[in-house]
C-alpha cells in the first residue's frame, strides 16, 4: 500500500466509525417506530417575521399553545415512519407596526390663520394585536431517536382589531429535538408565526 | 455540551431570522409618505418621523419630537408635532402647523400660513397670501412677498422689529 493512501484510508475508517452510531439510530425507514402517544401539548414563544394577514405590520411578539391529536400512527407513505395528526391552536401576538387605512383625523383644532390642524390620527396606533386559531393537518416523519420533523398546512381564523378574519391558507415546516422520550424541543416556522417551545407527548 | 450547542444553533437560527424585517408602515427613522385620493392622516409615535403628503386634498402628519414633514400639491396641509420639528410646505392652498420648541416652520407658494410654535422656532413665509404666526416663547419670522406677516408673541417675549427686516418674539 502506498504511503499516499494511507492518511485518506484511516479518514474513511474514521467517519465510518463516527458515523455508524447516527445511522444505526436513523429510525426514518422504520414505520411505526416512534413513540406512542395521543395528544401534543406545545406551549410556546411566538414571533411574527412577516407582514400578518390583514392590516398588521412589522414584527409581532408573544405566546401561543398547539395541541395536536394523533390521527394515524402510520402515515401515507408505508415505507418511512411518518404519522399524521391534527393540529388546534392558539397564538397571541402584538405587532409593533400597523398599514391599514390612513387617513381618519380625530381631533382637528383651528389653527392661526383658521388651517384646520390635526393633532390626533387614527394611524397614530402603530401596535395592533393578533390572535390566530389555526387548524393544520400535521405530518411528521421521526427521522432519529432524537430528531423528528413535520410540515403542517392548514388554516387559521384570526382576531385583529376586534374582527375576525379567515387566513385560508397557512403553512408551517417544523423540528422536535427530543430531550426525552416524552418530551421535545420544538421549533417551527411558516406563515404567519414562528414559535420555539416545549412538547410533551402524551 | 452537545445539547447545549444544539439548543443554542436553534436559538441562534431564531435571533437570526428576527433581525430583519421591511416593511412600509410610519415609523421613527423610516420615511413614509401618503399620496393620492382626498385624505390622509398620517399618524407616527415616536421621535425622528419623517412624513410626506402630496397630491391630496386635506393631508397631515402627527408626530413626536424630531420629527420631519412635507407637504405640497395638497389644499390643506396640517402639522402637529413635538420639539425640534422641521415641517415644509408649498404649492398648496392653506398649511397650519402646531410644534414645540426650536421649530422650523418653512412656508411658500401657499395662499395661507398658519403656525403656533414654541421657544426658539424659525419661520419663514413668502409667496403667500397671509401668514399667521402665534409664538409661545422667542422666535423669528421672516416673510417675504409680501414683506409682512401677522405675528403673535404669546409669551413673555414682546414684538421685535429686527434690522434685516425680520420679526422676533424676543431679541432679534
Amino acid at each position: 500500500m502506498s504511503s499516499s493512501l494511507a492518511p485518506w484510508l484511516a479518514s474513511v475508517a474514521l467517519v465510518s466509525a463516527v458515523c455508524r452510531p447516527a445511522a444505526a439510530q436513523s429510525t426514518i425507514k422504520q414505520p411505526g417506530e416512534h413513540q406512542r402517544y395521543y395528544f401534543e401539548a406545545e406551549p410556546h414563544l411566538d414571533t411574527g417575521l412577516v407582514d400578518p394577514p390583514g392590516f398588521g405590520a412589522g414584527t409581532g411578539l408573544g405566546v401561543g399553545f398547539r395541541g395536536t391529536i394523533r390521527l394515524l400512527n402510520v402515515g401515507f407513505v408505508p415505507k418511512l415512519n411518518d404519522s399524521v395528526g391534527i393540529g388546534f391552536g392558539v397564538d397571541y401576538l402584538r405587532y409593533d407596526g400597523w398599514q391599514g387605512p390612513r387617513g381618519t383625523c380625530e381631533r382637528f383644532v383651528t389653527g392661526p390663520s383658521g388651517v384646520p390642524i390635526c393633532v390626533q390620527a387614527s394611524s397614530s396606533i402603530n401596535h395592533v394585536s393578533y390572535c390566530y386559531l389555526p387548524v393544520v393537518l400535521q405530518w411528521n416523519f421521526w427521522l432519529h431517536r432524537r430528531w423528528s420533523v413535520f410540515g403542517e398546512p392548514g388554516l387559521s381564523l384570526y382576531f385583529q382589531d376586534g374582527k375576525l378574519e379567515l387566513a385560508p391558507f397557512v403553512l408551517y415546516a417544523g423540528g422536535r429535538y427530543h430531550l426525552t422520550d416524552r418530551v421535545t424541543l420544538t421549533l417551527r416556522v411558516g406563515y404567519p408565526t414562528f414559535s420555539l417551545g416545549v412538547s410533551f407527548l402524551l | 455540551m452537545r445539547r447545549l450547542t444544539q439548543l443554542l444553533l436553534l436559538l441562534g437560527l431564531t435571533t437570526t431570522l428576527g433581525g430583519c424585517h421591511d416593511d412600509d408602515v410610519c415609523r421613527p427613522g423610516a420615511p413614509c409618505e401618503c399620496s393620492g385620493g382626498s385624505d390622509c392622516y398620517v399618524g407616527c409615535e415616536g421621535d425622528g418621523c419623517n412624513a410626506r403628503c402630496f397630491q391630496l386634498e386635506h393631508c397631515g402628519a402627527v408626530c413626536d419630537d424630531h420629527c420631519s414633514s412635507q407637504c405640497f400639491d395638497v389644499q390643506e396641509c396640517s402639522t402637529s408635532c413635538g420639539n425640534d420639528c422641521d415641517v415644509s410646505c408649498h404649492n398648496a392652498v392653506a398649511c397650519g402647523a402646531i410644534c414645540g420648541d426650536r421649530c422650523h416652520f418653512d412656508c411658500h407658494d401657499m395662499d395661507r400660513c398658519g403656525v403656533r410654535a414654541g421657544d426658539a422656532s424659525v419661520i419663514d413665509c413668502h409667496n403667500f397670501s397671509r401668514c399667521d404666526v402665534e409664538c409661545t416663547g422667542s422666535c423669528r419670522v421672516s416673510c417675504a412677498s409680501p414683506s409682512s406677516c401677522d405675528v403673535k408673541c404669546l409669551g413673555s417675549a414682546g414684538l421685535t422689529q429686527c434690522s434685516d427686516g425680520s420679526v422676533a418674539c424676543g431679541g432679534c
